[in-house]
């Protein structure tokens, strides 16, 4: 697992390297330190990562602006700071974690085992972040109509229509997404808010139609779980 | 009388309050006064300007039916001695027989006066046969038998003599019952001395209040115009109770007109002090000038140049409180409303008649106490909005002692320096216990120096030593403090070089050595103080994301500014930017008092 720190408190940065590397162990393969935001950023586009731990103000900068940048990004984000006040809005941008400044050891381990456990604090993240024609989006998330899965990145349906294309997978997003949006088949993500009934097509093939008349495939194995959970 | 910071307790405000109340009841009470007067019989009044005179003595000329028509309507003289004046008027035909008439004479001369050729009486001692004279009053009262007021018409003639030179000779007379002639002015004197009064107490109040705070001139201009203004009420009306030698009606003339032109010069210069006229000098100046001309050219033309002065103290006023309108001051458009109703008052009230006072006088009299209670307004509005500024003032000192208390308890300092803590304790706790000693000694140094505005610049000093102590614990960063030429008793605002250390900290990069050093120095303005602290650091690559937090003024910065301008208002200045080596913020204080 490669990491990376951006953390401008040389003593701060160094104690999440150390804690993180008796939690996480062989786990790591790689640990980086930047001490700004400027830095960072340019580590993060030259370099590709699994978790970033991130300091929301460095030097007096609001790391916000940063946040919405590397939220739309592949990796998981874990923030670390001293203002407690900021972890909804941070939950909101699509954060994995929040842990406060000071921090124990224990404290980071939990934010470690969230990212095991292939669960974040799923029903804060309001907002996807996702590039359009270059220029970053924040898309609510209550827009997103279903999510498609395509290998190392995720094409998401919005409600106008529209696709857009997300750097993080299907796996990342649904343990960032809020619980109502079901993992109905391998590579598909939809909001159960949204899904009318269940179509059965000759050949036992399975579908499910939204609200807006789209069809969009259940997965064999999905099937009786997904019809016990939202249709009894 | 205990003001407190130069600004009045509230229990002064309220008698200022009281006095508005007091001034406006007088002004009331004005007007009723001369509604119910103007309604009382007018006495009759024998037309001065037909007296004929001729000098020269003659038995002859007490006659009433003596033929005067070849004598002069004035005064055309030189030489001195005996001279006689006679006035006609006719008694209209009434219902009721007249009973105790009087004959009040007006004249600037020592007489005998003759009513139809009988002898009333002498009005002082004429200069006749060696005597010297002894001046008669401006006005004689003197009663008439009942047997001469019939029907029609009668004589008054007048055997005096006028050692005066400074006057011009003029005579009239009223007619009417002796009790109404003598009693009628006292009753109108009582209400000129009532607003006398107001106005007496209004002066008096200011000129403390300018006692107390020497730099308002406005309320100094203010008392002095109340003065002046009372001083005309009483010249003009003692008349009306004071029987004075006929000599003094020049001096009291000769008084009028000078109060007039001080009020001229006082009024338009209130309201250049009041609405802070750009050009005050040049300003003052004119009315110099205007007065100069005008005491040269008309000095002796009493009537005139009064009704002059007021003209011109509505025109210089008018345009003093035009320039206050466009310069949008408080309460500037009502005092305007004001002397465009007294411009009215002027042109329309002289049209009533008022008994025992001239109109005119009268239409100024009330349109100038119009003017009055409106300066007291734009006083009071103006004492308002300095009151609001004060309580501001006092939220900001506040404020920024909050600011100055919060400095260590933000998230950011504290979370990041108990984490740091934790790190030392955990791998080091000797260290640890070392940087706890350097965080408690700075909590120490600024709860210690919150309460205050100024403080030695040492003791600011050791608070930056001590931050630099903690950061280095933080940052793992080698922080070096030096200082050249600062006097350590040179006071400043608190916390002001510690917010520029801690900008410099946040913002620079220790260079190549791992060290970054802070410099401070003092150096003597022939004016002031400066004091430069240069952070010699590798400046921190920002990128675009930092721009924006660096162009406009962060809290840091805001803060600084806030405190040089609570303690320096405006005599400050204050230069942050970048250099060669690193960093450098200048702070300049002029024009300090050495306390």
């Amino acid at each position: 697992m490669d990491i990376l720190i951006i953390e401008d408190e040389a003593r701060i940065a160094r104690r999440i390297e150390r804690l993180l590397r008796t939690i996480l162990r062989d786990a790591i393969t790689a640990l980086h330190h930047c001490d700004s935001l400027s830095a960072g950023q340019e580590f993060v586009q030259q370099h590709s990562i699994d978790l970033l731990f991130l300091d929301l103000n460095l030097n007096g900068q609001d790391g916000f602006e940063v946040l919405e940048a590397v939220v739309a990004e592949s990796f998981h984000t874990i923030i670390i700071s001293a203002y407690r006040d900021q972890a909804l809005r941070a939950f909101e941008y699509g954060v994995l974690d929040f842990v406060p400044k000071p921090f124990s050891e224990e404290r980071l381990a939990q934010a470690c085992q969230r990212l095991r456990e292939r669960k974040g604090n799923s029903s804060a993240m309001r907002y996807l972040a996702i590039r359009k024609k270059g220029r970053r989006v924040l898309v609510p998330v209550e827009e997103v109509l279903y999510i498609q899965g395509a290998g190392v990145y995720t094409e998401l349906h919005l409600k106008d229509g529209s696709t857009a294309i997300h750097n993080k997978t299907l796996e990342h997003l649904q343990q960032l997404l809020p619980p109502h949006y079901e993992r109905i088949h391998k590579s598909y993500l939809v909001s159960m808010n949204e899904a009318r009934e269940i179509v059965i097509e000759p050949g036992s093939k399975y579908s499910l139609r939204l609200n807006n008349e789209e069809c969009v495939p259940i997965g064999r194995t999905r099937y009786k779980d997904l019809k016990a959970k939202w249709f009894s | 009388m205990g003001l407190v910071n130069g600004y009045a307790p509230p229990t002064i405000a309220c008698i200022f309050d009281h006095m508005k109340r007091h001034l406006l009841f007088s002004i009331l009470l004005l007007a009723v006064v001369i509604m119910v007067s103007s309604c009382e019989p007018t006495r009759l009044r024998y037309n001065f300007d037909w007296a004929r005179v001729q000098s020269g003595d003659s038995i002859a000329w007490k006659a009433p039916d003596y033929n005067d028509e070849h004598w002069g309507k004035f005064w055309e003289f030189e030489e001195d001695g005996v001279f006689w004046s006679r006035m006609k008027v006719v008694l209209p035909p009434e219902d009721e027989e007249r009973k105790s008439f009087g004959l009040q004479i007006v004249a600037t001369a020592s007489y005998e006066a003759y009513w139809d050729g009988v002898y009333l009486g002498t009005n002082g001692r004429l200069g006749t046969d060696g005597y010297r004279e002894k001046a008669g009053t401006y006005q004689w009262f003197t009663p008439i038998p009942d047997s001469l007021l019939a029907d029609g018409e009668h004589t008054l003639a007048l055997r005096g003599t006028m050692d005066d030179e400074n006057l011009n000779f003029h005579s009239y007379f009223f007619i009417d019952e002796y009790f109404n002639l003598t009693r009628g002015p006292l009753q109108i004197s009582k209400y000129m001395f009532l607003l006398a009064g107001a106005f007496l107490i209004t002066a008096i109040y200011f000129l403390l209040l300018f006692a107390s705070q020497p730099k308002e001139y406005a309320n100094l201009l203010f008392g002095v115009i109340c003065l002046t203004f009372l001083s005309l009420l009483l010249m003009e009306y003692l008349k009306l109770f004071y029987l004075y030698p006929y000599p003094f009606q020049y001096i009291r003339l000769e008084l009028i007109g000078y109060l007039h032109a001080l009020l001229f010069l006082l009024t338009p210069l209130f309201f250049i002090v009041h609405f802070d006229f750009k050009w005050k000098t040049a300003g003052t100046l004119i009315l110099i000038l205007v007065v100069v001309y005008m005491e040269y050219r008309y000095h002796d033309r009493f009537d005139w140049i009064a009704r002059k002065y007021t003209t011109l103290i509505g025109a210089f006023s008018a345009l003093i409180i035009g320039y206050g309108i466009y310069e949008k001051r408080k309460g500037a458009i009502w005092v305007m409303a004001s002397l465009v109703v007294s411009f009215f008052l002027v042109k329309y009230l002289p049209l009533v008649d008022f008994p025992y006072m001239a109109s005119y006088d009268v239409s100024v009299f009330v349109a100038f106490i119009l003017l009055a209670v409106t300066m007291l307004y734009v006083m009071s509005l103006k004492r308002r909005s300095e009151r609001q500024a004060y309580e501001a003032s006092l939220v900001r000192s506040e404020r920024l002692k909050n600011e100055l208390l919060k400095k260590n308890i933000r998230p950011h300092f504290i979370m990041n320096t108990l984490t740091s803590l934790i790190d030392w304790v955990e791998e080091s706790p000797k260290e640890g216990v070392a940087f706890i000693h350097a965080l408690a000694d700075e909590f120490e140094l600024l709860n210690e120096i919150a309460d205050y505005k100024q403080i030695p610049i040492g003791q600011e000093i050791r608070l930056c030593k001590n931050h630099l102590k903690v950061m280095g614990y933080r940052k793992e960063v080698r922080y070096v403090w030096e200082d050249e030429a600062v006097d350590v008793n040179d006071i400043i605002p608190p916390a002001i070089i510690h917010t520029a250390v801690e900008n410099g900290v946040t913002h620079g990069l220790p260079g190549a050595d791992g060290s970054i050093i802070f410099r401070l120095n003092s150096k003597t303005l022939p004016n002031g103080r400066e004091y430069i602290l240069r952070v010699i650091a590798e400046k921190r690559n920002t990128g675009t994301l930092v721009q924006k937090g660096a162009s406009s003024d962060g809290t840091g910065v805001r803060y600084i500014k806030s405190r040089l301008q609570e303690s320096y208002q405006d005599r400050w200045e204050f230069i942050s930017r970048p250099t060669d080596e690193g960093w450098e913020t200048i702070i300049r204080l002029y024009d300090l008092v050495t306390v």
